[in-house]
């Protein structure tokens, strides 16, 4: 081949090669864009089977929370106007972006609530990139609705409705069950699974589902979580949910925020936590201080110090009996009050104890 | 000072030669005398490494194929394009996978380095294991040329240890538990088994310092060694002159360059310096419309140490060794077999005494490479995972359908092509017209069709979960091997780019 042949097609090919280059220099931004994208929604889906994993168990399947605060909530994701950080990070006193204040919690947990730290230096068995795929993907509740959280209307209809709130919910219950107006396909229809197995028997399969198989059902499908992420009061609104009969209408509206409301949910949530064992609401003495008046008195601790009874000193002995007890009782409450109620049960029964004076 | 007048440009262009040299050599005319084309040899320091002019029968494509000169070519480029890349990336856990979103999302031009980083890395392989062969098929390994060969097996392995290593940097699962086989591998040679161990892996598992290790090998000991090797391998070839073909050198000898008689020399300015840059030229055209068009390395989830992945394939040029494992005693078939093929490989110029370069002395010599080559194919074909230990029925087809790593049926569909619903081959049917009930019609043929699973009830579950986000469950339950089995197996997607328009 003669010379100027060949260096033609060599220079063909340089030609080549800086067009090519230039062409894909120009559309640089929109592959950056596009290449963006594709990583977060990456990070999003990993996060989103991680907090599956992880987090379902007491932030509920959506987020709305249960035996932990709600994380798909707005107090949480988005900050008001002019502020730049939401309300809940800002009031625990965090100065640092919403991802970073995420992480962190994420990671360390929070000292004085049940939420453990999740990162391996903190002994958790979650690396570093699956805590950022974690907050990408709450980070993405930003941008979804989200409803008015539905509660029962009416003190009678309250259990059954907390029930049904619970199973479309953040048990995530529909996912795979069908009853009312769910319709699950991967576990067995519940229609009427309490008129044949009784109360107890569908108590015990909830919080241990792989004991008592139904025909036809393989273990190891449905949680074994519910045991621990459920309060007695929350379990007991489930089955009567699922006592209900089908045709009755059940009432759910959005929840009212009144006080007496609140007081009233308080009062039944204290009677099935079995606080009516030793604390009465007619000022006679027993095992424990009477509820009669105890809201915003000055109480005498056993060291010698004084306290004002008021919500945080309230949801401490709740929680933490031991933490600052009255003097003249002995130390004999249980302590695992955190695990049986949810933040919303403890709220509940301190409404109720202000109306007792 | 004197004018400088053009032609003193292309004087400097053409490497010193005066201009009316340049264009009697381009015209293919003999050198004046005294011939001026030795000075750019004797006095530049990247020339003097080049012969002044080749035997034109060694210049032929067909004869060399290039291949020596395409493994520098490769070899460059990962040092030019992993320069580029260690401006971004992070050699520790936290942060390793996340330097390569960096480098595949926000680094300019990024995703290309890595795409032309990762195309280099199999040319150089492919080049340097073909440029092997085309040695030893013309015999080219004969004294005086053994040490180049050595040297040669030597940059062989070190172009498949920065392969390894490299392999470690991207810290995702595929990388870390392939390396996390290969170190158990490392763990097995006698005697010295658990201080090479130690030694590469910093630890008992493979972890940060293994990553840091690893790093520093890929990026300065590995590629300093090699090019060292690659200077001393050069400087060999061209001291002996690249060998002849047999019929003009039936018995190996060194050539002195006036050996050659002045009708068959090819100089290598500009005659053969042009024709390997354009040939150059075109490969590195064909690299990059590769890299922008075609192969896109897909990164899997980041390393996960407490979750073993159900598949874990090595990479191509490591299957025979995952071929050899199958055949039993990690030992033997992983670190001896292996190990006396590589002394094997150094020793042949020394353990082949025939002096004849020619094919037809050399039949036994052709047909013992012949069988290694295909047995090494042999043993990568078994190597695939294919011939792995199958997993049970339905969680294959669950893998199959909704696998933990890399793109399934179902990731082929667009995101607006994934119905919300629940749909169940007892129930809810999804539309077979549509693209998701092709797929859905596939996963209700192969449960009824795969061997080992019966009374088989399958599900696929869509439903939307955040913006953009949609949640996948494919649940299986049937009788597998005559006991009762379940899986319930969730993936998550994400709406992308296509899924917008």
């Amino acid at each position: 081949m003669s010379f100027t042949r060949r260096a033609l097609l060599g220079l063909l090919a340089t030609l080549g090669l800086l067009l090519l280059l230039g062409a894909a220099i120009a559309r640089e931004p929109a592959r950056q864009a596009r290449a963006q994208r594709a990583w977060q929604g990456a990070a999003i889906a990993r996060g989103a089977a991680s907090f599956r994993e992880a987090c379902t168990e007491c932030h509920g399947v959506h987020g709305e929370g249960l035996v932990g605060p709600a994380l798909n909530a707005d107090d949480l994701l988005m900050p008001e106007m002019g502020q730049a950080l939401p309300p809940r990070p800002r009031d625990r006193g965090w100065r640092g972006d919403l991802p970073a204040y995420l992480a962190g919690v994420i990671a360390n947990g929070r000292a004085g609530s049940k939420m453990p730290g999740w990162s391996q230096r903190a002994g958790g068995p979650l690396t570093e990139q699956q805590i950022q795929d974690l907050v990408a993907f709450i980070l993405n509740w930003r941008d979804a609705e989200r409803p008015a959280v539905r509660r029962p209307a009416s003190l009678h209809q309250r259990s059954a409705g907390l029930g049904y709130y619970l199973f479309h919910g953040p048990l995530g219950c529909a996912e795979c069950h069908a009853f009312d107006d769910a319709a699950g396909v991967i576990g067995p229809h519940l229609s009427g699974i309490i008129a044949r197995k009784g109360r107890d028997q569908v108590r015990a399969d909830i919080i241990d589902p792989n004991a008592a198989l139904a025909p036809g059902y393989a273990s190891h499908i449905m949680p074994e979580t519910f045991g621990y992420a459920l309060s007695e009061n929350q379990l007991r609104s489930l089955l009567d949910y699922l006592e209900r009969p089908a045709d009755a209408a059940l009432q759910v509206a959005p929840i009212t925020q009144s006080e007496k409301e609140l007081a009233l949910w308080g009062k039944m949530v204290a009677d099935s936590a079995g606080c009516f064992g030793c604390h009465t609401v007619d000022g006679t003495p027993s095992d424990g201080p009477t509820f009669l008046g105890l809201y915003g008195q000055t109480r005498t601790l056993d060291d010698g110090g004084a306290v004002v009874a008021d919500d945080d000193y309230l949801h401490e002995s709740i929680v933490d009996p031991s933490a600052q007890r009255v003097a003249g009782y002995p130390d004999i409450m249980d302590q695992d009050y955190s695990y049986r109620l949810s933040e919303e049960d403890i709220r509940a029964i301190i409404a109720y104890l202000k109306t007792l004076r | 000072m004197s004018r400088r007048r053009w032609t003193d440009w292309i004087q400097n262009l053409c490497a010193g030669l005066p201009w009316p040299e340049c264009k009697r050599m381009l015209g293919g005319q003999p050198p004046s005398r005294p011939n001026p084309r030795q000075r750019p040899h004797q006095e530049s320091f990247w020339l003097h490494i080049k012969p002044v002019y080749y035997h034109q029968a060694v210049t032929r494509l067909r004869y060399t194929w290039r291949l020596g000169l395409l493994s520098i070519y490769f070899f460059v480029v990962e040092l030019l394009t992993g320069l580029a890349l260690l401006a971004w990336y992070t050699p520790t856990p936290e942060q390793a996978y996340a330097s390569m979103g960096v480098i595949l999302a926000r680094a300019p031009m990024g995703d290309l380095l890595h795409a032309l980083h990762y195309l280099a890395a199999v040319g150089l392989i492919v080049s340097v294991l073909l440029h092997l062969i085309r040695t030893f098929a013309t015999a080219s390994y004969k004294a005086p040329r053994r040490f180049t060969w050595l040297t040669g097996v030597a940059l062989l392995l070190l172009t498949l240890g920065l392969a390894f290593t490299g392999y470690l940097l991207l810290w995702d699962q595929l990388a870390y538990w392939a390396v996390t086989i290969g170190m158990a591998l490392v763990r097995e040679t006698p005697l010295l088994g658990d201080w090479l161990f130690g030694l590469l892996a910093g630890g008992n598992q493979v972890g940060g310092a293994t990553l840091l290790r690893f790093y520093i090998l890929h990026i300065l000991l590995l590629p300093l060694a090699a090019g060292i090797l690659i200077a001393v391998h050069d400087y060999k070839v061209a001291h002996h002159g690249i060998s002849l073909p047999s019929s003009l050198e039936p018995v190996a000898h060194s050539r002195s360059q006036t050996a050659i008689p002045p009708n068959q020399r090819r100089y290598y300015l500009l005659d053969v310096a042009l024709d390997e840059a354009f040939f150059l030229a075109w490969i590195s055209l064909a690299l990059l419309i590769l890299a922008l068009f075609f192969i896109h390395p897909r990164l899997q989830s980041p390393a996960n140490p407490a979750h073993t992945p159900p598949e874990i394939a090595a990479p191509w040029y490591f299957l025979w060794l995952q071929g050899l494992l199958k055949l039993g005693n990690v030992t033997l078939f992983g670190i001896v077999l292996p190990g006396l093929l590589i002394l094997l490989l150094f020793l042949l110029p020394y353990l082949d005494r025939n002096p004849s370069r020619r094919a037809r002395d050399r039949m036994l010599a052709l047909s013992l490479g012949t069988l290694t080559v295909a047995a090494l194919l042999l043993l990568s074909l078994l190597g695939l995972p294919r011939f792995h230990a199958q997993l049970p029925p339905a969680q294959a087809v669950a893998q199959h359908f909704l696998p933990e790593e890399g793109p399934g049926p179902l990731d082929a569909l667009s995101w607006q092509a994934l119905p919300a619903g629940d749909f169940c081959t007892d129930g809810q049917q999804p539309d077979p017209a549509t693209p998701f009930g092709q797929v859905w019609n596939e996963f209700a043929r192969a449960l009824a069709q795969t061997p080992g699973l019966t009374h088989a009830r399958g599900c696929i579950l869509i439903q939307p979960v955040q913006p953009d986000l949609k949640q996948l469950r494919l649940y299986i339950l049937a009788e597998q091997d005559g006991a009762p089995a379940a899986l319930l197996q969730t993936d998550y997607r994400f709406r992308d780019e296509e899924g917008e328009r």
